[in-house]
């Protein structure tokens, strides 16, 4: 079981890294946001299994304040950031992947 | 018993696992952010949710397999107040959504 | 397990590199957070638990929400760029647009490919530098673990991190108090400075589009949407008591008081966040809060001293309940301490003003006089107020 329960762990941090490219190319600062919220609760599973595999019942805890935390960055980002700005950012920045996201934010 | 309960239990496991796979690849396939709400969701509750529920056996007391549910509760509720914070934005402030 | 550490190593690099390859700042923050998530993973396989926890409630709760916030300040300046002196323009594009700055001065291509050697190679030096040290180590002349597991008997408390911290090293935890002190203590000075320089060259035009930027920043019906509100009502009492328990559980496994003192810092940014006015309460707390940790600590580590004892030196049997005494009270100066940083960073829209007596008068009407930059428009302050008592 301990095998197939690191299969699992290892599952999932690739399905954590997959969300990585999501980060990075955006387009919108909603996508990326989303992004890391996936991360949060894909973190606490990964803390879950191995808390089971490695038996320490302290790991629990950790899963626990993450899962506390979860929607703090996203509820900052809602109330604290304006999406226009973002585009506004971007295209003085100029980067390639930001002009295609205010392309696509302006569909 | 044990040997159903551990089949049970890989069966719960393995599918909540691949529903992250899936909420993830849905990140990256799907086009626009509410559909990628959608995929994300997908992971938190029915992903975290087998997981939760397939790993409480090995839980070591009452207290413990509480704390793991627990763990699931907040998340859900995370991700639905955040989900829907971020579509909220979305639909107020683009421009011809 | 070696194949998921691996794996974890390269994230870890992918997303570092994504911090500082990306020109977009905004991005950058979310691969910062996404960082620390891997970060606390990464603790928990090296097997301490305890720099987890700690990762998981500042990373989770408290940097990421700093620099979100201080990226929408710097917004709200651009904005209002063309109205600011030299000074804070050549400031702000160097926050705002790294890139293009380095492209205006990098005259050659070849110049930048041998600056990006000469550092690759030095990098390159360190690393290799690092790996011989870590494989030829010495042998350790003191076998510190076993040292530490000796003294747990006599040391009051259970969990090794806590005794090394408050016990056997209680010197140095004491002085790292002190050093947060002080540097909240700057930190809280450096905004006086600040807030008198734009009113004395307070340019209409500047102040009229910060007002503006810092009322979008806060969304206007955010105060009354009942999803948020009742979300933030439920979970604010779940932190704080999950917080009185990772102090608790400090003594027998990790946590304590720096991990519960980030956790009741996060339920006051979340508070600020949904829009409850705390802030007025912080500023009354404050001044008094933050010192009360060091302050118990320092009178406890000298009046042992009346007894004969050494510095520091706990009297016997004494030493588990002074240590959880001397742990509750810096959980709260903790706490207090990240989250002034917090409410007083320009980004928290409620502007601290040196004569804050105004404001914490509880009417709940925050906005206003302060520099014209209003948290939010005062009937939703004012309602999340009355609703919160």
């Amino acid at each position: 079981m301990a095998d197939f329960l690191t299969i699992a762990a290892i599952v999932l941090l690739i399905s954590l890294l997959l969300g990585l490219i999501r980060v990075w190319r955006g387009p919108g600062a909603a996508d990326r946001m989303l992004a890391a919220q996936l991360f949060g609760t894909t973190g606490v599973g990964i803390v879950l299994l191995l808390a089971v595999i490695t038996d320490n019942g302290a790991l629990f805890d950790i899963a626990l304040v993450l899962s506390l935390l979860a929607a703090v960055a996203i509820l900052a980002f809602v109330r604290r950031l304006k999406l226009q700005q973002s585009a506004a950012d971007a295209s003085s920045l100029s980067t390639k992947n930001d002009t295609a996201a205010n392309k696509k934010e302006g569909q | 018993m044990s040997l159903l309960l551990t089949i049970v239990q890989t069966i719960l496991i393995g599918t909540g696992v691949l529903f992250f796979l899936v909420g993830s690849i849905g990140l990256l396939r799907f086009p626009d952010t509410y559909t990628r709400i959608h995929a994300l969701t997908k992971a938190d509750n029915l992903g975290l949710g087998m997981l939760v529920v397939g790993l409480l056996p090995f839980a070591n007391s009452p207290q413990q397999a509480l704390k793991i549910l627990l763990c699931w509760v907040l998340i859900l509720a995370a991700s639905s107040v955040s989900a829907y914070l971020v579509a909220n934005k979305l639909q107020n402030e683009e421009p011809d959504a | 397990m070696i194949a998921f550490d691996i794996l974890l190593g390269l994230g870890m690099l992918l997303a570092a590199a994504g911090v500082f390859w990306s020109a977009d700042l905004f991005r950058a923050i979310v691969m910062f957070v996404v960082f620390g998530v891997l970060l606390a993973l990464a603790w928990l396989r090296l097997q301490a638990p305890d720099l987890a926890l700690a990762e998981a409630a500042i990373g989770a709760g408290l940097t990421g929400v700093l620099l979100l916030d201080t990226l929408s300040v710097l917004r709200a300046k651009k904005t209002a760029a063309g109205k600011l002196p030299p000074v804070d323009q050549q400031l702000l594009n160097t926050f705002t647009s790294t890139r293009a700055c380095a492209a205006q001065n990098n005259h050659g291509k070849g110049h930048e490919n041998l600056r990006f050697l000469a550092v690759g190679l030095l990098s390159l030096g360190i690393l290799i530098a690092l790996q011989a040290a870590l494989f030829m180590r010495p042998e350790a002349a003191v076998n510190l673990p076993s040292m530490v597991a000796e003294g747990i008997p006599d040391a009051g408390i259970e969990h090794p991190i806590t005794a090394v911290l408050l016990n056997f090293r209680s010197y140095d935890t004491l002085l790292e108090v002190a050093v947060l002190l002080v540097a909240v203590i700057i930190g809280l000075s450096l905004r006086i400075p600040s807030n008198s320089n734009e009113q004395q060259a307070p340019s209409s035009a500047l102040i009229g589009a910060r007002q503006a930027a810092y009322a979008g920043v806060i969304s206007e019906d955010g105060g009354n949407d009942p999803i948020l509100r009742n979300f933030t009502q439920r979970l604010i009492p779940l932190v704080l008591v999950t917080g009185g328990y990772i102090l608790w559980a400090g003594s027998t496994m990790p946590g304590g008081a720096f991990q519960a003192g980030a956790l009741i810092a996060a339920a006051g940014v979340i508070a600020r966040l949904a829009g409850y006015n705390i802030a007025s309460r912080v500023d009354q707390l404050l001044r008094f809060g933050l010192v009360l940790g060091f302050l118990v600590f320092l009178t406890v580590a000298a009046s042992v001293m009346f007894g004969g004892r050494p510095f520091l030196n706990y009297p016997d049997g004494w030493a588990g309940s002074l240590i959880f005494f001397i742990e509750a009270m810096l959980t709260f100066s903790i706490g207090l301490t990240l989250l002034s940083l917090f409410v007083h960073s320009p980004g928290d829209g409620a502007e601290p003003n040196a004569k804050s007596s105004q404001r914490s008068v509880k009417s709940g009407s925050t906005v206003g006089s302060d520099n014209g930059v209003g948290n939010r428009p005062p009937g939703n302050s004012g309602k999340a107020e009355a609703d919160h008592d």
